[in-house]
């Protein structure tokens, strides 16, 4: 599940797809820092930034109906922030209508130029390049390791739930009453975990002897280039120029 | 219920990553070999948990699972559930990959303060496990309201993080009913994370479990006993040897005397490591020296060389004879 959701358009050629993954690490990242230190009273400045945004969704190739996806589902979180300000006029709080808006506004561009510049991130580059990324930028070990086994047990998980679902199904069950279904559900979970766990046991033992030492290998042999350092110069100073305009 | 990037001030989200990060160093030192399962399929469970939203007032609402995660995972939770988040930005952008260090501090705030609730004596442990489940939820919206509060949103994010207070209530149930169902089929998983918190807490050596043992022969023979009485029956062993310490030597189960032998095949510290599954464990070193490689017996006494001798001759004779009569 995690590698057909991330991995889908990492296999497409483009200038993106084709660089280090540390370098887009870095450079979108810090672009996303840049983007979140601006000032609300300066609206002004996300056009530029949202300029730069699309003529990176360009390059990178990817189908642009995947960036509406990917942002209609923050939406919900992003829109109830956005409209805090106005809840907490309505509460009795000293906040003028004009901050509200400009606030409010503030708050959805912001979050929506991070969301479609990790989208770039994570869709030019695959979740094992990622994590690879990651490792060699320094990222604690126990979260490598952690991350490695997610990106296992997640389908397995998944596929146990298929299991214990189709289980269900055939033996006809249906809603029940009150307590009487949530204990039923609460079991099923619970026993969903028990054999899951047992699975991922069984699951650890069989990379171990694959020779797994604590993160998944990734087939590609980087080397951070001249075009890659390029690059994230010329993406964090850019956005920096434009945050200094 | 995760923060966005862009929304909180830079200099809190900064400094907030600096601390988790501080925190994930401290909390996930020294990780055993069994404790990766564990931390891998409970991070699973919460990312797949927060995927099922509820539509609650408007907005939306998911599980969390920080409660059970600090249940079964104790200090260890804190990085689990850092690294669940940074599987949540990188794969449906809830929240962001800068303001990952708030949430992981709201949301493990949560999970450690289950994991200490958890550990709270004379509370029945049904009790124990809705508060926990509560806690687990409902801490880290209070704590986002607050951030909210303090970064100029006024407080409108109280109301919301009131709208928790129903999910939270269900995720105890739930906790509860996980709980106790765990308990009844396999107590061990609950017997493990009491095991885990001491390794934890850095208590090298279990309570209670007794190994003991000597040389017999060839054979090292160990006895495993609950505070020098009561055997320890059908126990986990495992034996290391000097020369491949990562691999096990020998895996196997004491019998109902809590007795198990080995047949050593080298000079040197061998490592004997017994766990109940109960939360008992204790690891014992035997120092082996002068061990005899015996050799093959494969001599036989003469009058045995002399029978099967004679035994072919007639037997081979018996069948000529009896071949050359059938054909006649």
């Amino acid at each position: 599940m995690t590698g057909e959701f991330l991995d889908r358009y990492a296999t497409l050629d483009s200038p993106l797809h084709r660089l280090d993954p540390r370098a887009k690490v870095v450079a979108l990242i810090l672009a996303v820092l840049i983007v979140s230190a601006t000032p609300p009273d300066a609206l002004w400045r996300f056009i530029p930034y949202y300029a730069a945004i699309a003529t990176l969704i360009l390059l990178s190739s990817l189908p642009q109906r995947m960036y509406f996806t990917r942002c209609a589902i923050a939406s919900p979180f992003i829109l109830l922030t956005s409209a805090l300000p106005f809840i907490s006029m309505l509460l009795g709080d000293a906040i003028a209508l004009d901050n509200a808006i400009r606030l409010g506004a503030a708050v959805a561009l912001k979050a929506y130029a991070a969301i479609l510049l990790l989208t770039l991130l994570t869709a030019t580059t695959g979740l094992y390049k990622l994590l690879w990324a990651f490792r060699k930028l320094g990222a604690p070990e126990s979260v490598n390791l952690i991350a490695a086994m997610m990106s296992r047990y997640i389908a397995m998980l998944v596929d146990e739930y298929a299991r214990m679902a189709r289980a269900r199904a055939s033996r006809c069950a249906r809603p029940m009453a009150g307590d009487v279904h949530f204990a039923v559900h609460g079991s099923q979970i619970a026993m969903l975990f028990i054999r899951s766990w047992e699975r991922a046991d069984r699951i650890h033992s069989a990379m171990l002897s694959r020779g797994f030492t604590g993160s998944m290998p990734v087939l590609d042999d980087y080397v951070f280039t001249g075009r890659d350092l390029t690059f994230t110069t010329a993406t964090v100073a850019l956005f920096a120029a434009m945050a200094l305009l | 219920m995760h923060i966005a990037d862009g929304i909180l001030p830079v200099s809190a989200c900064v400094a907030a990553h600096a601390v988790s990060l501080a925190a994930v160093y401290r909390l996930g030192r020294k990780i055993e070999p069994e404790e990766v399962v564990r931390m891998g399929l409970l991070s699973s469970a919460v990312f797949v948990v927060s995927l099922i939203h509820f539509p609650i007032g408007g907005t939306s609402v998911h599980l969390g699972m920080f409660g059970l995660c600090g249940i079964l995972l104790g200090r260890r939770a804190f990085p689990v559930v850092y690294a669940t988040l940074l599987f949540q930005a990188l794969m449906f952008q809830h929240g962001g990959l800068l303001s990952l260090g708030v949430n992981a501090l709201n949301m493990g705030a949560g999970a450690l303060a289950a994991a200490a609730l958890w550990k709270a004596p004379r509370i029945p442990e049904s009790l124990r496990a809705l508060v926990c489940g509560v806690v687990g939820l409902l801490l880290p919206a209070i704590l986002m309201a607050v951030e909210f509060s303090l970064a100029g949103y006024g407080k409108g994010f109280f109301v919301v993080a009131s709208l928790y207070t129903a999910v939270a209530l269900v995720e105890g149930a739930l906790t509860v009913t996980i709980v106790g169902f765990v308990r009844r089929v396999k107590p061990a998983v609950l017997a493990r994370v009491a095991a885990c918190l001491l390794i934890v807490v850095g208590v090298a050596h279990a309570h209670d479990l007794v190994a003991t043992h000597e040389r017999t022969g060839a054979s090292v023979i160990v006895r495993c006993t609950y505070a020098g009485t009561e055997a320890v029956s059908f126990a986990e062993v495992q034996v290391h040897s000097p020369a491949l310490p990562k691999s096990a030597f020998q895996t196997g189960r004491t019998d109902i005397k809590g007795v198990f032998a080995f047949v050593p095949d080298a000079d040197g510290e061998w490592r004997f490591i017994v766990d109940d599954d109960m939360g008992h464990r204790t690891e014992l070193k035997i120092p082996v020296s002068a061990v005899a490689v015996a050799p093959a017996n494969t001599t036989q006494p003469l009058w045995q060389k002399a029978m099967l001798g004679v035994s072919v001759i007639l037997g081979g004779t018996g069948m000529l004879y009896g071949w050359k009569a059938r054909r006649r």
